[in-house]
């Protein structure tokens, strides 16, 4: 069962490149032709004739300069319209840059899966704040899901900094989020805040850079989509979204070791590591109070090592007063166990989870939109390219229904 | 790789010009001697952003303008005045070879500082001229990214022909990006007529340019006044133009560095538009950089210190290219970039718009329109370097100055008779330029004025 994914700008090629190097480090690490060896290559690469491993990825930009910093020869399917990117403007990567790319795209799809046995699903990856990655990926997707009706996508989307990045970021977060919300099977959402916070605060770094906020966000990818035994993809992903209104997901994972401290520290133990995980939600609690009370819809804790959890961390683990109500506790709370390392880690738990604490990055950010939109502040880039008054209204709608939902948990 | 055209206009603009190209040699290490360097070359990857290399030749290195001649490389610029003297120099000079005749239009006797004779007479004139040395230019580019135009605003070719040029630009690429770098000859007017040829271009440039990057010649006279104190460069005052001229050309590389040189959050020109214009006509930009840099004191100077004192320094009043402090407390920013070149971090830049966000005063909704972006390639012979820009309610002073200047002369109807007695000047031309300038000073003071909306968001449905 293999995963295609598709990258779309620079936030997304980066972490496109350094996505496949977390899962080559981990698949050599395996013991070769292992069962689980041949299933994670078979997920991710290509073998071609010379024994090479290929990516099954697409690489689509609209400017040259990221993608000519991708040295790796795993790379084979890379668009590149040189356009001279797509000005930080979701409307013109939407509705001009796109139609640049998208039939090179669906042409090497269409590729990629004659070379798999069996695909179950994509994944996309691309930033919510700019022109390329927000707006062609936002087109590109909408016709991948016309083409391919019954396959699971999923989306993985890096919300930028609140404090600012890009002045259009608000608009472009939301015209995407309501384009695609109901597109995608699920969207993965990654807060760039709280990556930062964890490189500067586990991994105690002073200086942090984009390689490494891409290799947390990459290690937590491939710590939920490496192979779960006989579990798919699919699957996985069918259980957390019990409903459609409810799909948002988001990862966490412990340990979080930077590299070069990676010989120095002594192996944890499921138990601490079990500790760390509550530690960082007791952090969210607090914050998502304002709004409204902590409830979690449903998560999955993904465990890779030898070592087994405890029992009774597991118990304490599904059995939570935050558990909405309308869901069987069995329903709503999963534990899948590997016995094989991750990457360097003896041991490894990732949690995905789909919860309301989303709803303090989403509403900041459509409260920054309507902010600009009430002071029609830079609408005219946007009316430029067809997107009137009307077309954002009725995003702001479709996104205060999708807020609206989390609240009413 | 993001090509541009340089348009040089009118003397200054081809003074600018002239400034330039060597500059933009010296960064991608090509000597302009014709002894190669022995040093290894760097970056020459967007040395098509300023150039066309043919296509015979494959691999982009080169050592010595001799070599780059002797290739045919050509420079991606149009030089237009209608003087010989200044674009004599690309066709003789240092950089003989380097440009071609067909991209050159040139004439005799100049403009006679008159608006009306560059944009009325000189213009339609040449028009036809001016489009195939476009034409020619624009055929030799792949992924054509904007125009670049060189001129200055007091004169009568820069102003008159350069604001023509703008116009045919709009018409004939509409969607080919219009960046302008004009020079306003304020504190320096020596031409009786400048303040009509100042006001009768900037409204050309406002009807028709996506970005403007407007210099005034007193912040240049100031700049090198410092630097001349501070020992960064023994000058005589017979070279201040070219030290004048080598800031606005700082200004122009740090600009487009973005474009041509790779970053971890990689930023280009088009970017600027978006992010920078929150309003239509919205969109005299100022610019700032540390402009005393004394490249022999920190060529091994890496520290957090030298990184955060560039950054103070690109937000200083004195280093921005006009006369306007964009931290007054008077007045509001409406956006603003900073862009990192050399080895900043994430981590740099988000203390420095926290910086920036408690210092500067904000309109409701202007506080989180920053854009930031990171270079890996710092200007030539520094480590780092910090560059800024700044769409602020301060511009409304130029627009003021302008105004001024302009209804002095025209309340008493003076001069007015040099500019009716050319064919085709339409009279409403003048009334047009000075409703422009209130309309813009209007618009800086509604801003700054502005009471916050409070309309509740969107009940779900």
């Amino acid at each position: 069962m293999s995963v295609i994914t598709l990258n779309f700008g620079q936030c997304g090629n980066q972490i496109g490149q350094t996505l496949y190097t977390t899962l080559e480090e981990d698949i050599t690490l395996k013991t070769t032709n292992s069962q689980h060896y041949c299933q994670s290559l078979a997920k991710w690469f290509n073998v071609d004739s010379k024994g090479r491993w290929k990516a099954r990825s697409i690489l689509v930009d609209t400017e040259s300069k990221v993608i000519k910093d991708i040295k790796k020869s795993w790379f084979e399917n890379i668009i590149v319209n040189p356009v001279g990117g797509s000005a930080n403007n979701w409307a013109y990567g939407y509705v001009e840059n796109s139609r640049l790319v998208v039939g090179q795209v669906l042409n090497l799809v269409r590729k990629e899966l004659e070379n798999c046995d069996f695909v179950t699903s994509f994944l996309n990856f691309y930033s919510l704040s700019g022109g390329t990655g927000s707006g062609v990926g936002s087109y590109v997707i909408e016709k991948l899901r016309n083409e391919y009706p019954k396959n699971t996508i999923v989306n993985c989307a890096v919300l930028p900094y609140v404090k600012g990045e890009i002045s259009t970021q608000a608009y472009n977060c939301l015209l995407n989020l309501s384009t695609l919300y109901s597109i995608g099977d699920c969207t993965v959402l990654f807060e760039n805040e709280r990556l930062l916070h964890l490189s500067k605060y586990s991994l105690n770094l002073n200086a942090v850079n984009y390689s490494n906020i891409n290799s947390i966000i990459s290690q937590q990818v491939a710590s939920i989509f490496q192979p779960l035994g006989t579990v798919t993809t699919s699957s996985l992903l069918q259980n957390l979204i019990s409903h459609p209104q409810f799909k948002f997901l988001q990862i966490k994972t412990e340990p979080n070791i930077s590299n070069q401290n990676s010989a120095f520290e002594t192996p944890q133990q499921c138990t601490a590591l079990m500790n760390n995980l509550l530690r960082q939600s007791r952090f969210d609690h607090a914050q998502t109070n304002k709004y409204s009370h902590f409830k979690v819809i449903s998560k999955a804790l993904i465990h890779r090592g030898l070592e087994k959890v405890p029992e009774y961390e597991l118990k304490s683990f599904k059995e939570t007063r935050d558990l909405v109500k309308w869901l069987p506790q069995e329903e709503s709370v999963r534990v899948y166990s590997v016995p094989e390392r991750f990457c360097y880690y003896p041991n490894h738990l990732s949690v995905l989870f789909n919860d309301n604490n989303i709803l303090t990055p989403l509403n900041a950010i459509v409260d920054d939109a309507w902010t600009l939109f009430t002071h029609r502040a830079y609408l005219h880039h946007y009316s430029k390219y067809g997107l009137d008054e009307e077309y954002l209204l009725n995003s702001f709608q479709i996104m205060e229904n999708v807020l609206n939902n989390y609240r009413m948990i | 790789m993001s090509e541009f055209i340089v348009i040089q206009v009118g003397q200054c603009g081809n003074q600018i010009g002239s400034a330039l190209w060597p500059k933009i040699l010296q960064e991608y290490d090509v000597s302009l001697k014709p002894k190669p360097h022995n040093k290894p070359l760097s970056n020459q990857e967007s040395f098509s952003s300023f150039f066309n290399v043919p296509p015979t030749k494959t691999d982009n290195s080169y050592n010595s303008l001799q070599e780059l001649v002797n290739n045919k490389v050509k420079a991606r610029a149009v030089c237009i005045d209608m003087e010989d003297g200044v674009v004599a120099r690309f066709r003789n000079g240092v950089l003989k070879g380097l440009f071609e005749e067909r991209c050159m239009v040139t004439n005799y006797p100049g403009s006679g500082n008159n608006w009306a004779e560059g944009f009325c007479e000189h213009g339609p004139q040449y028009q036809e001229k001016i489009l195939k040395s476009l034409r020619h230019s624009i055929e030799r580019c792949d992924s054509l990214h904007g125009f670049l135009m060189l001129f200055s605003t007091g004169g009568g070719t820069g102003s008159g022909l350069g604001t023509f040029v703008l116009n045919i630009l709009s018409e004939f690429y509409p969607k080919i990006e219009r960046f302008v770098s004009c020079v306003y000859a304020t504190g320096t007017e020596d031409v009786i007529t400048s303040p009509y040829n100042n006001a009768l271009a900037t409204h050309q440039i406002l009807e028709n340019a996506t970005c403007v990057f407007p210099v005034e010649n007193r912040c240049l006279l100031e700049i090198v006044a410092r630097k001349h104190k501070n020992g960064i460069n023994e000058i005589n005052m017979f070279n201040a133009t070219d030290d004048m001229n080598s800031s606005i050309v700082d200004m122009l590389l740090h600009l487009t560095s973005g474009s041509r040189f790779s970053g971890t959050l990689n930023f280009d020109m088009n970017d600027i538009n978006t992010n920078m214009v929150p309003y239509p006509k919205m969109n005299f930009i100022s610019t700032g950089f540390n402009h005393l840099v004394k490249s022999s004191l920190i060529a091994k100077n890496k520290s957090k210190q030298l990184k955060e004192e560039m950054f103070l320094a690109s937000c200083n009043r004195q280093n921005q290219l006009i006369q306007i402090d964009p931290l007054s407390p008077k007045s509001l920013l409406l956006s603003s970039t900073l862009i990192g070149r050399g080895d900043y971090t994430i981590t740099d830049l988000q203390t420095y718009i926290d910086k920036l966000q408690s210092k500067a005063k904000f309109t409701a909704w202007s506080k989180k329109s920053i854009k930031v972006g990171l270079c890996n390639v710092p200007p030539n012979g520094q480590t780092v370097a910090l560059f800024s820009l700044f769409n602020t309610t301060a511009m409304y002073s130029l627009f003021e100055h302008l105004y001024k200047q302009y209804n002095s002369l025209y309340r008493k109807r003076a001069h007015i008779h040099h500019y009716t007695k050319i064919n085709n000047f339409d009279i409403d031309f003048f009334e047009e330029s000075k409703e422009s300038l209130q309309d813009m000073m209007q618009k800086y003071t509604e801003l700054e004025n502005q009471s916050p909306l409070n309309i509740p968001r969107l009940t779900p449905q």
